[in-house]
């Protein structure tokens, strides 16, 4: 199960990086992106397991394909060890990654892969569809409840997989990293207006839909 | 911040309040989009005190945000349970191996960028003394000559092709990947389609 990332990066050591062997470190954002930027594999290490949960949550959201989030999540930190020298430290590491997630996630080629693959194989099945598998959820609710929510629950993830990508990505940004509308409007490039009119739009749909 | 609205209706939609047994006059309800708002934390906190309280009154603007919350729920639940600490224990591993593999990449590419950058020193002092030291003019003319000898020739293809383009475009969907490619500065995917058997999708990452 996804855990829920860190948000906040506490310092608690104040002095470099250099002799630390332990990777239970909290290293803060500026001293994590020197050692970065020096070439430094434990600093890198630290860099996935911070933010990997977050990343993949977000690739999750957006393809709703389990095997392509992996394989995003894997070329966005491939791009940022490729590229840490070129990131100038103006956003969080955190933004910086996040649009790179986001870009991925909706680049056309891995869209036609993701249709084609939806096209042979139902979303519900195992191989890469995101919808929750019934054994693992509620697990302390009673049976009959537990249905019910599961049958909720599966109703509603089908009409976010049927949303407009693009609505469906300020969703996703809003639900599962709790964005303000301004940072989703920079993350995205895009008006706070639109991004306030697309999660009206969302949530309508959903709603509807329930209603069916 | 966003001026919050109420919905106008006729006073005779009211409606009794299951909670507080009191009615409920949707006259003074919010519309979806301010709940959305709302929800999202993003009306001033006087208009957000409002709608508070009106949702202690009001079962019809709080079961909208019932359901806004659920949608939440869902899809962060269908994610959460999409992924075991398994699979996200290989994916750091898998990432840390592509990492070490660049790094060590990288390691090699430094010292033949070296070699590379010692040659074209050489190759540089070579062309100082040669034609290569011609002026810029004459470059441009002969980029300028192989761009229209390259459109001509590219132009001739075209026509002689018997099908014309509008054909091409008008054929049906594709059926099926056949392979997709995958490179450093462009990717390429090969589509079966129905009259043709293959097409090919070139890809250059921006």
């Amino acid at each position: 199960m996804l855990g829920e990332g860190e948000k906040t990066p506490k310092r608690v050591h104040s002095y470099g990086f250099f002799g630390v062997t332990t990777l239970h470190v909290k290293l803060d954002e500026k001293q994590l992106l020197q050692e970065l930027k020096k070439g430094n594999r434990l600093a890198f290490e630290h860099l996935v397991k911070r933010y990997q949960h977050r990343l993949l949550s977000i690739a999750c959201g957006i393809t709703l394909d389990r095997e392509e989030s992996l394989e995003i999540v894997q070329d966005v930190f491939m791009r940022v060890h490729q590229n840490i020298h070129t990131f100038r430290g103006e956003s969080s590491l955190m933004s910086w990654m996040r649009i790179i997630t986001v870009n991925l996630s909706l680049n056309w080629k891995r869209k036609w892969l993701r249709r084609f693959r939806w096209k042979h194989h139902d979303i519900e099945t195992e191989d890469g569809g995101i919808l929750p598998d019934a054994e693992n959820s509620g697990e302390h609710e009673t049976p009959e409840a537990k249905y019910i929510d599961r049958q909720l629950e599966q109703k509603i993830m089908k009409n976010i997989a049927l949303m407009p990508e693009k609505m469906r990505t300020v969703f996703v940004l809003k639900t599962v990293e709790h964005l303000s509308y301004e940072e989703i409007a920079q993350t995205l490039n895009i008006k706070t207006g639109t991004v306030r009119s697309r999660l009206h739009n969302a949530r309508q749909l959903l709603a509807e839909s329930l209603n069916e | 911040m966003k001026e919050t609205n109420r919905i106008k209706k006729d006073s005779n939609e009211s409606l009794l309040c299951t909670d507080s047994g009191t009615l409920c006059n949707q006259e003074s309800c919010y519309d979806t989009m301010t709940i959305s708002s709302f929800i999202d934390g993003e009306i001033s906190p006087e208009e957000s005190e409002e709608v508070k309280n009106h949702l202690d009154n009001c079962p019809v603007c709080r079961q909208v945000v019932d359901h806004y919350l659920s949608f939440e729920k869902a899809l962060n639940s269908g994610i959460a349970s999409s992924f075991k600490d398994q699979d996200v224990k290989i994916l750091q591993n898998r990432i840390m191996a592509t990492h070490d593999l660049y790094a060590k990449k990288g390691a090699d590419l430094n010292g033949i960028q070296n070699k590379i950058r010692s040659k074209l020193h050489s190759i540089k002092d070579f062309a100082s003394s040669s034609i290569f030291s011609l002026p810029k003019i004459y470059l441009q003319i002969a980029s300028l000559a192989a761009i229209i000898i390259l459109s001509i020739t590219a132009l001739r293809d075209i026509t002689d092709v018997n099908a014309p383009m509008q054909s091409v475009m008008a054929q049906s969907s594709p059926s099926a990947i056949v392979t997709s490619v995958n490179g450093d500065i462009s990717s390429v995917i090969i589509l079966e389609t129905e009259d043709t058997h293959h097409t090919i999708i070139w890809y250059q990452e921006v």
